[in-house]
C-alpha cells in the first residue's frame, strides 16, 4: 500500500514537470510548425534567473521575472531568427539546436559552470498516507502545473489570441485569406510559449539543481509527451504527461530509474511505432 | 559493378598510401625529440621547470583554476625555503580547456619542447587516462593530485591523492557502530562509484552490516523522488551517497523536502564535498556525513598555516580541498625528491628517490610518504556538516597506505605487481 501511494504521489510529481515542459513547446510546434529544441535551455534560463534574484528579491518577484523576461527573450528570438523557420520542421532543428548552444555557452561565459543555490520556499513534506510522504515543494509544482495548462487552455478557448492559434493551427491558407495576420500570432505564441519555460525553470529551481547543462533533461521528455499527446491540444497533453509520469513511477519506485528508463522508452516508441507517424509529419 | 570495385580498390589505396605518409611523418617528428631527461639534468644553478598542466578554461575550470593555485603556491614556497639544492622552480602552465586531446598535445609540448622535469596536474579520471601513454612514450614523470578510483599504478605517475581503501576502510565500521547497520546506496553511475560501493558492500558484510539495496543514476540525474520512496519503504538505517556534481545538491534537497532528516535517516557519503554543500545551501546537508582525506576545517598546525597562506595569496574567501591539497602536496614531494637526487633529475633517479620521500607540511595533519606503488600514504576523516556549510571532525583515523588493488574489488592474486605499466 505503501509503495501504491508512493507510486501515486512521485506519479503525479512527475507528470506535472513533464506538463510544464510540455506546454509550451506543444502550442509552438502546434501553431508554427517550429520543433524548438532550445526548449530545455529555455528553462534553464528560468532556473537562473531564479537563482540570481531569489535571495535578493524574494521567491515570488523572481517567478514573475522569470516569465517576463524568458518570454521577452522569446519574442525577439521571433523577430531576429524564428520567423524565418516556420513551417520548416528540419531547418527550425538545426536553428533552435544552434540557438540552444548560444544560450548554453553565454550562460557558461556569464556566470559559469558552477551550481546554482536556490533556496527551497516551503520546506518540509504533507503525510498522504501509509507511510509515504510528498515534499510541499512537490505539491506546489503539481498546482502550478494545473495553474499553467488552465492558463493555456483559457487562452486558447477564451480569448481572440487563442481563437486565432487554432484558426491557424487547423487552417493556415484560410485563415490568412481570411485577414489575419498570423505574424502577429505567431509572434505571441512564441513568447507565450517561452514565458512557460521561463515558469518551469522557476518553479523546478528549488528541487533540483541549477546549472547550464541542466536544460536537455527537459527537452526530451518535453518532447516524448508532445510526440505522444499531438500538438495544440492541452487536454491530451496533461493526460498524457499524468500518464507517462505514473508510469514511470510505476517501475522507478520498485525497480529504480535505470529500468523505467527503458520500460517508458521502449513503451513510447511501440506506441508511435503502432501510429506510424513521426515528428516531421506529425503535424495535421 | 566491376568498375565500382576497382574504383574502391584505388581509393582504399590511396587511402593506405595517405596514412602511411602521415605514419612516416609522425615518426619523423618522434624522432626530433631529444629524450627530456637529457634536457632537464643540467645542473648549475639554472631553474628546474616544471610544467602545470591544468584546466583553466572550459567546463572543468572552476575546480582545475584553484588546483592549479594550489600548486603555484607549493612552487612559490619551495623558492621562499631556499628552492632544490640552491635552484629555483620555473613553473610552466599549459591550459588544455578541458578537453582530452588538447592535453595530450600540451603533455607533449611541455615534455619535448620546455624539457620539464616532470608534470604536475590533470583532474578527472579520463584527463589522467589520456596522458598517461604521452609520459611512457617519452619516459617523463607525471605527479597526479587527485582522489581517484583506484585499479591502477603506472611506472610513470606519481599518485598524491587517495584510493578508495585509504577513506572507506576505517569509514564504514565507524558508520556500522555509530549510524546504523543496514546500508542504502545511492551511486553515480560509473567506475568512481562503483567502485567506492563494490568497496562498501563488502566491508559492511565483514563488519556485521548489510546492505539493503543500491541504485545508480547516470550523470546528470536530479529527479530522485522514486529513489527517497524507495527509501523510505525499505528502512535502512543509513544512506551512502556516491554521488556527484549536479546530482548531488537535488537529492539531498528532495531527501529533505520528503521530510527525512538526518536525525532519523543519516546520509554518509563519500563525494560531498565543501563545493556541492555551497550549491544545496547549508541548511540542507546539515548534519549529514562525509569521509576525506582533507577538510578545510582539519585543525592542525600545517593545515591553517596552508589556509592562511592560501587565502593570503588568492584572497580570504579561497576555498581549499582534497585535489588542490594533493597537488599541492606533489609539487612538495617531487621538490623533497629532487634534493634528494642532486643533480641527476632523470626519470629513473627521480623514482627512485621519489619512493619512501616524505612531505612533513601536508595539510592532511600527517606526513605525506610516496609509496613503493607510486601511491601516497592518506589519514582520514569523518567531517559532520555544520550550518555554515563546512565540516565539524568528528572522527579522526590513522594513515592508510595506499591498496590501488583492494581484495573487495580484484580476487585474491589477480592483483598486478605495483608499479606496472599502464593499459588504457
Amino acid at each position: 500500500m505503501q509503495t501504491l501511494v508512493s507510486i501515486l504521489s512521485q506519479g503525479v510529481s512527475l507528470g506535472a514537470v513533464y506538463l510544464l515542459g510540455a506546454l509550451g513547446l506543444t502550442i509552438i510546434y502546434g501553431v508554427m510548425g517550429v520543433v524548438n529544441l532550445a526548449h530545455g535551455d529555455l528553462i534553464m534560463l528560468g532556473s537562473y534567473v531564479v537563482a540570481l534574484t531569489a535571495s535578493a528579491l524574494g521567491y515570488p518577484v523572481a517567478v514573475v521575472l522569470a516569465v517576463v523576461g524568458v518570454g521577452a527573450f522569446g519574442w525577439l528570438l521571433d523577430a531576429v531568427l524564428i520567423r524565418f523557420l516556420y513551417d520548416k520542421p528540419v531547418a527550425s532543428m538545426l536553428g533552435t539546436w544552434g540557438v540552444a548552444m548560444a544560450i548554453r555557452q553565454a550562460v557558461t561565459l556569464l556566470f559559469g559552470t558552477e551550481l546554482r543555490y536556490v533556496a527551497l520556499p516551503i520546506g518540509g513534506s504533507l503525510a498522504v498516507g501509509f507511510g509515504a510522504t510528498m515534499g510541499w515543494w512537490r505539491i506546489v509544482l503539481v498546482a502550478g502545473a494545473a495553474l499553467a495548462a488552465g492558463a493555456v487552455a483559457f487562452v486558447m478557448l477564451r480569448t481572440t489570441l487563442g481563437l486565432q492559434m487554432r484558426a491557424v493551427i487547423s487552417q493556415p491558407a484560410a485563415a490568412a485569406g481570411l485577414g489575419l495576420r498570423a505574424a502577429q500570432v505567431n509572434r505571441w505564441t512564441f513568447a507565450l510559449g517561452c514565458a512557460l519555460a521561463g515558469l518551469a525553470g522557476a518553479l523546478v529551481a528549488p528541487l533540483r539543481t541549477v546549472f547550464p547543462g541542466m536544460g536537455l533533461p527537459y527537452l526530451v521528455g518535453a518532447f516524448l509527451v508532445v510526440v505522444l499527446a499531438g500538438l495544440g491540444n492541452v487536454g491530451s497533453t496533461v493526460a498524457w504527461s499524468l500518464a507517462i509520469g505514473l508510469g514511470f513511477a510505476a517501475v522507478a519506485v520498485p525497480a529504480g530509474d535505470t529500468v523505467a528508463n527503458i520500460v517508458v522508452w521502449c513503451a513510447a516508441l511501440a506506441i508511435i511505432a503502432a501510429r506510424r507517424t513521426s515528428v516531421a509529419v506529425a503535424r495535421v | 559493378m566491376e568498375h565500382t570495385r576497382r574504383t574502391f580498390v584505388r581509393r582504399l589505396g590511396a587511402g593506405l598510401g595517405a596514412m602511411t605518409l602521415g605514419g612516416g611523418l609522425l615518426a619523423a617528428c618522434g624522432e626530433d625529440d631529444e629524450s627530456p631527461a637529457s634536457g632537464a639534468a643540467s645542473s648549475g644553478d639554472a631553474p628546474i621547470k616544471i610544467g602545470l598542466l591544468s584546466s583553466l578554461s572550459g567546463v572543468l575550470s572552476i575546480t582545475e583554476k584553484s588546483i592549479h593555485n594550489g600548486a603555484l603556491l607549493a612552487v612559490e614556497q619551495v623558492n621562499a625555503a631556499g628552492g632544490i639544492n640552491g635552484r629555483r622552480l620555473e613553473p610552466i602552465t599549459e591550459d588544455y580547456a578541458s578537453d582530452f586531446t588538447i592535453a595530450v598535445q600540451k603533455a607533449n609540448k611541455l615534455i619535448t619542447q620546455d624539457k620539464v622535469a616532470i608534470v604536475v596536474g590533470g583532474y578527472t579520471s579520463a584527463s589522467r587516462v589520456a596522458v598517461i601513454p604521452t609520459f611512457q612514450k617519452h619516459d617523463a614523470l607525471f605527479f597526479y593530485g587527485t582522489y581517484y578510483e583506484g585499479l591502477e599504478c603506472d611506472t610513470h605517475t606519481m599518485y598524491a591523492g587517495a584510493v578508495p581503501n585509504q577513506f572507506l576502510v576505517d569509514y564504514v565500521p565507524w558508520i556500522i557502530e555509530n549510524l546504523g547497520k543496514r546500508l542504502y546506496i545511492v551511486g553515480s553511475d560509473y567506475i568512481y562509484p562503483r567502485t567506492v560501493s563494490k568497496i562498501v558492500e563488502k566491508l559492511a558484510k565483514d563488519h556485521g552490516g548489510s546492505v539493503v539495496a543500491d541504485r545508480y543514476f547516470q550523470l546528470g540525474t536530479t529527479e530522485f523522488g522514486s529513489t527517497i520512496a524507495d527509501i523510505r519503504a525499505k528502512r535502512p538505517e543509513v544512506v551512502i551517497s556516491n554521488l556527484v556534481g549536479d546530482s548531488t545538491p537535488a537529492f539531498y534537497k528532495q531527501y529533505r523536502s520528503a521530510g527525512l532528516t538526518a536525525d532519523d535517516l543519516p546520509i554518509a557519503a563519500t563525494v560531498t564535498t565543501e563545493v556541492e554543500v555551497a550549491a544545496m545551501g547549508a541548511e540542507e546537508a546539515a548534519v549529514h556525513y562525509m569521509t576525506a582525506t582533507y577538510f578545510q576545517s582539519l585543525d592542525n598546525p600545517a593545515n591553517k598555516a596552508f589556509v592562511e597562506a592560501y587565502q593570503a595569496k588568492y584572497g580570504k574567501d579561497g576555498v581549499t580541498h582534497m585535489p588542490l591539497v594533493g597537488t599541492y602536496n606533489a609539487v612538495w614531494l617531487f621538490a623533497e625528491a629532487a634534493k634528494k637526487a642532486g643533480d641527476d633529475l632523470s626519470t629513473d633517479a627521480l623514482r627512485k628517490a621519489l619512493v619512501g620521500v616524505a612531505y612533513d607540511g601536508s595539510p592532511e595533519g600527517q606526513p605525506a610518504v610516496m609509496g613503493p606503488n607510486h601511491h601516497t600514504n592518506h589519514p582520514s576523516y569523518v567531517g559532520r556538516t555544520n550550518d555554515r556549510g563546512q565540516f565539524d571532525i568528528v572522527a579522526t583515523f590513522e594513515p592508510r597506505d595506499a591498496d590501488p588493488f583492494p581484495p573487495e574489488v580484484v580476487p585474491a592474486g589477480r592483483a598486478p605487481t605495483c608499479p606496472t605499466p599502464f593499459k588504457a
